[in-house]
């Protein structure tokens, strides 16, 4: 019944799943004209995030999926990191083991409720969390004063990337999980994120969900519609990127010289068993379809 | 770490945090404790009361029995914990100083004893505790045997030649906790665990009215002690028990029933021109008799019996005690049945000729010569002692900020010596969760890192609860079908080794 319904709705279903550089560098080129106004947040995105405030740490809220893929993502910037140059130090100097990003200067954008972001704080990052919703942001704020430990490294902003970035800040770890599929401009978005990535090797770490017919059923007919794991209209499917076309874009940005590369994606998926998120193995075909992680360094 | 680029990484201009965390590095072994402290201390403004902030930590474990220790002896082994400088405390409301001073007596044995399983041993060794217990009181053994009462039917186990080594040791529960609160203490320079004995827990609750300013610490549960002291803490530990108090706080149901029964224990002295090298268990219809060994000449015994019995059997003369439980062990229901009538406050036969003769003429009748255990010769004084039997489960094991570990979550019929096992190893899933939660920068209250630890052990303790039980059961009837069908039973077993093997890894603690 699902099916039929969004059928009807987008009549060439196909065309959901064509590549999207040549529409993406006609967006971009279009914005770089654009007004110094210019934000990429959309405003009914926000809107939904801010109506879901309140849920961000209840236990069996809308946001339970983040939760739960928290751990992995955690786990995966810390194996990015691990051994790794970042500016001119070597990150295994300071490399300690219980705190891993001490001495790491950490941005999280669309921090929501600050699930992500409390996490690089305890494992020892200074650390600021920005997200467009002043409710979120709120959220967050409280939620912080319910653990000591957190006091001190952390702070929380209701700000744009793109204001930030003509701040002039810059920090070693970028993080913008589960949130590209969520702003209006992909492209000038990851311009932001890319330009508050630190010179000479600091890290863009991103997550989303690729633009494939597999992760239509799941994330959307079946995550949204069937089972309502999480709430209808929390995904756009037009907005999802493949990991091919992100890789692109990033790799295509440019201040003054080319400003980096990607230099991992990984597959990830709930397993329904132990409801746990896991790193897909080598083996599995379809590996990159529908979530996935990325790592991008700066030259 | 080197220094020449801390300051321009320094995001907050106030941040003395950084400083200290910078010291703590340097200076980590010996001014670990005092750090901690500082660095709550250092994070708050000069209005809140230190009194406070000395008292909030990371993980509070109410109850001070094996489970309690061992789980916080767990975690003062482990670097993840330490290393990310967690406080702990542990308070328990008796007075433990019998425990620590705790010295092996030559021919004395306490009448607690458990038996634990490999996995259990395993973990002992893991965290250190194993490596405290006094040797010469450790009894390992590779032979069981269980019949039944009624039939005769028998299952042997026996690892004498697989090379598995062990089904399993047993051990006074003195030397266990004594070594556990032993190796605790040589922690005690690497960790920061405070153990509060003499200290009872009055109430626990939420301080709604948040005192804690720049904290919000409502929703951490807040332990008022007899000492005074209020402790509030990121995550609470009831390791206190079958009537729980934590989980009575938790507003957490326990479900179950108590067995018509009571298991009375006693250290025994047997034969020692016997080898004391087999767990033997005899399953009566009122509840199963098992003697453990504990070294040549003596035995522990557990013996599970109806409420009225387990008062008699405790409080008979010791001479008549002895031939009760040789009758108990060797003879045949029927003239098990008549020493039973002859308990009583009247006069009543010579229990030792009773059971010599009646042993003679089951031993010249009978055409099969099974093996019985040794002969129980005497029973060391005042070990003789009474307890109720229960089956419990928590309808949960967890809350947010509270997780239920040991007797607390289950407790269960002793025929298997399976409790404390169970408690040991939910102890032992708990620090790998915590150590988890640690590694990925989760608070180590939160609800989803507990689930793993409840979806982990609710499942395997429910098993193991059911299968006792039904044991229990099945072996609580002397209805002839069913015996005739558990005596087939068993012996088909017996000969089955694969189903054996898979009976022992279950019982062994492989899960
Ligand atoms: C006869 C018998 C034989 C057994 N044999 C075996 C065996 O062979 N193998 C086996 O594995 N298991 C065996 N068991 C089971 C085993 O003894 C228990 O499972 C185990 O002792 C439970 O340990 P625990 O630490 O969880 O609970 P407990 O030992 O009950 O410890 C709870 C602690 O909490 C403390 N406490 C309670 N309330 C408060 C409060 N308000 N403030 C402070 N402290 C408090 C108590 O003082 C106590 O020390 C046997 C049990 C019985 C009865």
């Amino acid at each position: 019944m699902f099916l039929k319904r969004t059928i009807t709705k987008n009549v060439n279903i196909m065309q959901l799943f064509k590549p999207k550089y040549a529409c993406i560098h006609a967006l971009t080129r279009n914005t770089e004209q654009s007004s110094p106004e210019y934000s990429t947040i959309n405003e009914s995105e926000v809107s939904k995030f801010s109506q879901i405030a309140n849920e961000w740490w209840s236990p069996n809220g809308p946001v339970k999926l983040l939760h739960t893929m928290n751990p992995l993502r955690i786990s995966y910037i810390r194996e990015q990191l691990k051994n790794k140059k970042i500016g001119d130090e070597v990150s295994s100097s300071s490399y300690h083991h219980h705190h891993p990003f001490r001495g790491l200067r950490m941005l999280d954008i669309g921090c929501g409720g600050g699930v992500l972001t409390e996490a690089l704080v305890r494992l020892g990052g200074s650390v600021i969390g920005v997200d467009a919703s002043d409710e979120n942001i709120k959220i967050a704020k409280l939620h912080a004063k319910k653990d000591p430990i957190l006091h001190g490294n952390l702070e929380y902003q209701c700000i744009t990337a793109e204001k930030l970035l003509k701040q002039g800040e810059t920090f070693d770890v970028v993080c913008a999980m589960e949130i590209i599929e969520h702003v209006n401009n992909p492209v000038e978005f990851l311009k932001a994120c890319a330009g508050l990535v630190k010179p000479g090797g600091g890290y863009l770490f991103l997550s989303t969900i690729s633009r494939t017919p597999l992760s239509y059923i799941l994330t959307i007919l079946l995550a949204e519609n069937t089972f309502k794991i999480v709430p209808q209209g929390t995904h756009d499917f037009q907005k999802y990127l493949r990991p091919d076309e992100l890789q692109k874009i990033i790799e295509n940005i440019k201040n003054d010289d080319k400003w980096g590369k990607v230099i991992d994606i990984t597959g990830i998926g709930l397993n329904p068993i132990t409801s746990k998120w896991c790193k897909l193995p080598d083996w599995i075909p379809g590996k990159f379809d529908v979530n996935y992680f990325l790592t991008a360094q700066r030259i | 770490m080197s220094l020449k680029y801390l300051p321009n990484r320094i995001l907050f201009q106030n941040n003395k945090l950084f400083n200290i965390n910078l010291f703590s590095s340097i200076f980590r072994q010996q001014y670990h404790k005092i750090n901690i402290r500082k660095r709550y201390l250092a994070t708050v403004s000069s209005s809140t009361s230190s009194d406070l902030l000395e008292n909030i930590y990371d993980i509070v474990i109410v109850g001070g029995g094996i489970s309690g220790s061992a789980l916080a002896c767990a975690l003062a082994s482990s670097s993840k914990i330490t290393g990310s400088q967690k406080r702990v405390a542990i308070i328990e409301s008796s007075d433990t100083s019998n425990i620590k001073g705790w010295k092996p007596i030559k021919g004395e044995f306490s009448n607690r004893v458990s038996s634990l399983t490999p996995r259990s041993v395993e973990f002992f060794k893991g965290i250190g505790v194993w490596q405290n217990i006094e040797e010469e009181r450790i009894k390992p053994f590779k032979d069981m045997q269980v019949w039944d009462g009624i039939s005769d039917a028998r299952i042997k186990f026996n690892n004498e030649n697989t090379g598995i080594g062990p089904l399993a040791w047993i051990l006074e529960n003195y030397n266990i906790h004594h070594a556990i609160l032993r190796t605790l203490d040589q922690y005690k320079e690497d960790s920061d665990v405070d153990f509060l004995d003499n200290t009872k827990v009055q109430k626990i609750s939420f301080d709604k009215e948040n005192k804690d300013e720049p904290f919000d610490l409502s929703d951490w549960p807040c332990v008022e002690l007899s000492n005074g002291k209020k402790l509030k803490t990121r995550l609470l530990v009831g390791a206190d028990g079958i009537n729980s108090p934590v989980r009575s706080f938790a507003n957490i149901d326990s479900l179950g029933w108590d067995y018509n029964s009571h298991a009375v224990v006693a250290t025994l002295h047997v034969d020692s021109n016997v080898e004391n090298k087999t767990a033997w268990q005899r399953f009566l219809p009122t509840g199963p008799i098992a003697m453990l060994p504990l070294q040549n000449g003596y035995s522990s015994m557990v013996w599970s019996t109806t409420p009225n019995l387990a008062n008699k059997i405790r409080s008979m003369s010791s001479n008549d005690f002895v031939h009760l439980v040789n009758a108990a062990f060797q003879l045949r229901m029927a003239d098990l049945e008549y020493f039973y009538s002859q308990l009583g406050d009247g006069e009543s036969v010579d229990f030792q000729n009773e059971f010599e003769w009646r042993k003679d003429v089951q031993s010249k009748n009978s055409n099969y010569k099974e093996e019985f255990p040794p002969i129980v010769l005497g029973v060391q004084e005042k070990t003789r002692a009474g307890f109720p039997l229960r089956m419990r489960n928590a309808e949960s094991y967890i809350k947010e900020r509270i997780v239920l570990v040991g007797d607390a979550a289950h407790t269960i019929h002793p025929l298997a010596g399976q409790g404390l096992n169970q408690g040991l190893a939910d102890v032992q899933c708990l620090l790998k969760v915590i150590e988890q939660g640690i590694i990925n920068g989760q608070d180590i209250g939160d609800i989803n890192l507990l689930r793993e630890y409840s979806s982990e052990r609710y499942f395997a303790n429910i098993m193991m609860l059911g299968v006792v039980d039904k044991l229990h059961k099945l072996f609580g009837t002397s209805l002839t079908p069913i015996v005739l069908a558990r005596s087939f039973g068993l012996k088909v077993l017996d000969n089955f080794d694969p189903i054996k093997a898979e009976i022992m890894k279950f019982a062994m603690g492989a899960e």
